[in-house]
């Protein structure tokens, strides 16, 4: 996983919980990489369920809903650094379904080794999208907060149903959303 | 206010990360620089690769903009080099190709050029160039939403397919039949001819199957231990086999066997049963030409003896003649004589079998009633045939007249009663002669066939049926024409198939030494066909034989008869003088001595041109001229020509022993008065000069 998911994530519990609480949970997960974070280094993914983990046990807030809520922020944090993508699409529905297609497609480019989920998206005429979440990771709940995040930002309101179809190490939910 | 060591450890953290980065940055530095090495090569390898290729090469990106051109794609496209340079659009170049006249309807071309780069199928087509080549167009949608075209010149290909297909259709339309086997000997093609000679309507139907299911196991056999080891060794093999059709029968073949270089066989061959017959008819064809050049030329032969004979005889019959009036009656001598003149009279007649061998058509064609001629000659044979065997004769027709000559006639009719009587070995048996109008019903069409088919009037056909019997006809019949016919059949021994192929030839006979000349059915020929006449003769050894005679029948008032002559006997006016001409010394000296006891007073000389002198000399006292025809110097025909000339009232006779073209008719035009046929007697002659008298008298 990318530096920049990372530190990502540092920033939102320091803006959340205080530089002690990050500088805690750092300390206390006891990271391969020491919480060094680079933006264009890749790291284990399992440090940041680690420090989900620990931030959980600090704040009494479980951690699905702490990942989800960092998918919402970094939903926001793309938002902000890459505007011109986002402006492109006039709803959720859109946004979500040009991720894969758009967003991937370039991040691929520039980081051939990025592992990326598969985001597999499909709008139906009644107003609902179907997205299918694959990945070698556990963080659906990121995606999860990923199209909360999307949503607010275009000032939708909108329903998530979850499904989850995963199958030994990969893992497969399929997201509905009206 | 923060733990000033939870800073630190941040601030430690950050100087990590940022030194991570550096790091990090550096390699994908070094990376990058190795990447483009590598993209660099890899794209002057691909470079070198595409020009490399005979094929044209282009790539547009998916703005549809070029990336690259090789440059054979220049070669194919000259008119467009100017223009492949990078970046320059898909559509600059379809419509710079339009312009430059490459192309009709320029618009509808851009259109429809366009249409195809953007919606590629995947599949290829031809395209011909206007300087006649062919190109192969492939084009292809690239994983980024470019193209590639690619255009190979198949101009070459497009030829050899065109050179194979024309080379096909001759095969296909070839006389002879022609197949390719696979190694192991399985059909993979069989043209037209090849499959209607077996019995195929199409390839299908025996493609695949083995060559061996078109020969019997004895050919297989054959094939296989002398054919393919010769095969084998010098690469081909010519010869001759049965083939076996669908239908199970079997035909004669050529064939040629090739070996082709994986083994297989190229077979061709040619149906000849046609040609096998051909060559057997045309063999008898020859055959019979043969015969009849060889009787031709034997004939001609015997007409040159029967003249010197003529000549010969006429002198013996003449002074042994004068022996026989001179010598006591009924002494020795006058014997002896008579002895002469028999044997001389046997030899004329000799010599008139020779004669009617030769076929030549003598004067003395007049109307004969051959009812009325057979019924005499029977009863002149009657006392000639043992009493055991039984003599008959049958006329279905009252009377039937043809143009012929009696004296031929006769001896047809003797040669072949003679041939009967002694057929019959001297057991009992039966010969009958049988005159009707025609053949019975049931025969006529048979026998009317096999004589109207006869390739040639002078030629015989011999054939042998299921029963035995052996039949041979020669001559042929007119559809139109009536024919009389006389039937000549025995109960002898009949006649085999070898002896039926040499019955009319000359000198050939059964019979054994002094017993027979082999001229009497070869004289039955010659007269037939002067006769224009046919002959039928059925056999079977051990039943006897059956000779069936057509004459053709004619009106009576259409014969030019001859006057009858006067049989009375001759006043001669005593001493009157006659010029007797004949370059044969012998028969000139007879004829002055035969003339000179028959009361004549005459001058003999031996040449034409010594006539002529001797009449200019003593025209006055010559009554008559005596000549004979055929003489070196001057023929009697010009001779009779030039007294004509000068003498209009003196009678001319001419005297002939052989002549093959000219007739009684021309001699009489040139002015004769009458014409004899040697061998004379003074008689014969003084009768002649008096006729001749008279008719001038009168």
């Amino acid at each position: 996983m990318k530096g920049i998911v990372f530190r990502g994530f540092l920033n939102l519990v320091e803006e959340n919980f205080g530089i002690e609480t990050m500088d805690a949970i750092i300390e206390e997960s006891d990271l391969a990489s020491g919480g060094a974070y680079t933006n264009v280094g890749t790291y284990d993914h399992s440090e940041i369920v680690t420090m989900a983990s620990h931030l959980s046990d600090r704040t009494g807030i479980a951690v699905p809903d702490l990942v989800r809520t960092f998918g919402n922020y970094l939903f926001n944090h793309l938002a902000k650094a890459h505007p011109d993508l986002v402006a492109k699409h006039s709803n959720s529905f859109d946004m979500l379904d040009a991720i894969e297609r758009d967003i991937h497609r370039e991040v691929r480019k520039l980081y051939p080794d990025a592992e990326l989920p598969y985001l597999d998206c499909q709008i139906e005429g009644n107003g609902t999208l179907h997205m299918l979440y694959r990945s070698g990771r556990p963080l659906a709940d990121v995606a999860h907060g990923l199209i909360e995040g999307c949503a607010a930002h275009f000032d939708e309101t909108i329903t998530i149903a979850r499904e989850d179809r995963s199958t030994g190490d990969e893992t497969t939910v399929m997201f509905t959303v009206n | 206010m923060t733990d000033p060591a939870i800073l630190q450890r941040q601030l430690d953290r950050e100087k990590r990360a940022r030194e991570e980065a550096e790091r990090l940055l550096e390699q994908k530095s070094l990376e990058l620089f190795d990447a483009k090495e590598a993209a660099e090569s890899s794209r002057a390898q691909l470079q070198d690769a595409i020009e490399s290729i005979s094929q044209g090469f282009l790539l547009f990106d998916s703005d549809e903009k070029l990336v690259m051109a090789n440059s054979r794609y220049q070669e194919f496209y000259p008119h467009l080099s100017g223009l492949l340079t990078p970046g320059r659009t898909m559509q600059e170049l379809v419509e710079a190709h339009a312009r430059s006249g490459q192309t009709h309807e320029a618009q509808e071309f851009v259109s429809d050029r366009m249409n195809r780069f953007r919606n590629q199928s995947g599949q290829s087509w031809e395209q011909t160039q206007p300087d006649g080549r062919t190109m192969l167009i492939n084009e292809k949608q690239t994983a980024s939403g470019g193209l590639v075209s690619v255009r190979t010149d198949i101009t070459a290909l497009k030829q050899a397919e065109m050179l194979l297909r024309n080379r096909l259709a001759a095969i296909e339309a070839a006389e002879e039949g022609i197949a390719i086997t696979d190694p192991d000997g399985n059909f993979i093609y069989m043209n037209h001819e090849h499959l209607q000679m077996f019995g195929f309507e199409s390839l299908g139907e025996i493609e695949g199957q083995n060559w061996k299911l078109l020969y019997s196991p004895e050919v297989i056999s054959v094939m296989e231990n002398e054919c393919f080891p010769a095969l084998i060794r010098d690469g081909s093999w010519r010869g001759h086999a049965d083939g076996l059709r669908r239908d199970g029968t079997s035909f004669p073949q050529e064939i040629s066997l090739t070996l082709l270089e994986d083994g297989g066989l190229v077979c061709a061959t040619r149906d000849i049963t046609a040609r096998l017959e051909n060559e057997s008819q045309k063999a008898l064809l020859r055959e019979q030409f043969n015969e009849a050049q060889k009787m031709e030329e034997i004939g001609r032969l015997a007409g040159g003896i029967a003249h010197d004979f003529n000549n010969i005889l006429a002198a013996m019959l003449g002074y042994a003649s004068f022996l026989v009036e001179d010598l006591e009656p009924d002494s020795e001598l006058q014997g002896f004589a008579k002895q002469i003149v028999s044997s001389g009279e046997r030899a004329k007649k000799l010599v008139q079998q020779l004669l009617a061998f030769s076929r030549h058509r003598e004067s003395g064609f007049d109307a004969t009633d051959i009812v009325e001629l057979t019924g005499s000659v029977t009863e002149m044979l009657r006392p000639t045939i043992p009493t055991n065997i039984d003599l008959s004769i049958r006329t279905d027709v009252p009377r039937s007249m043809i143009n012929g000559n009696p004296t031929q006639i006769e001896q047809v009719l003797i040669n072949l009663v003679v041939n009967a009587r002694d057929a019959m070995n001297g057991t009992p048996g039966k010969i009958s002669l049988i005159v009707q109008e025609s053949v019975k019903p049931e025969e006529r069409a048979l026998v009317l066939e096999q004589l109207s088919t006869n390739p040639s009037p002078n030629m015989i056909e011999v054939s042998t049926a299921d029963d035995g019997s052996n039949k041979a006809w020669l001559g042929h019949v007119v559809e139109g024409q009536d024919y009389v016919c006389i039937r000549v059949r025995d109960n002898g021994s009949g006649i085999d198939a070898k002896t039926m192929e040499k019955l009319f030839e000359p000198f050939f006979t059964t019979k054994g030494p002094n017993e027979g000349t082999g001229l009497g059915l070869a004289a039955v020929q010659g007269i037939m066909l002067a006769h224009e006449g046919a002959l039928v003769v059925s056999s079977k050894v051990g039943y006897g034989t059956e000779f069936i005679l057509f004459f053709p029948v004619v009106e009576v008032e259409h014969i030019d008869a001859e006057t009858a002559e006067d049989e009375a006997d001759i006043e001669i006016e005593i001493r009157d003088r006659i010029l007797l001409v004949d370059d044969e010394p012998d028969v000139l000296a007879m004829l002055k001595t035969a003339m000179d006891r028959s009361g004549y007073s005459s001058v003999a000389v031996e040449s034409g041109p010594q006539a002529l002198e001797t009449l200019k000399e003593t025209t006055q006292n010559f009554v008559a001229v005596v000549t004979d025809f055929m003489m070196p110097e001057m023929t009697g025909l010009v001779l009779t020509k030039q007294i004509r000339e000068l003498h209009p009232n003196l009678p001319i006779i001419v005297c002939t022993g052989y002549s093959e073209n000219v007739e009684k008719a021309e001699i009489l035009a040139a002015g004769a008065n009458e014409f004899l046929r040697k061998p004379t007697t003074g008689r014969d002659i003084a009768a002649a000069i008096e006729t001749a008298r008279e008719g001038l008298t009168h």
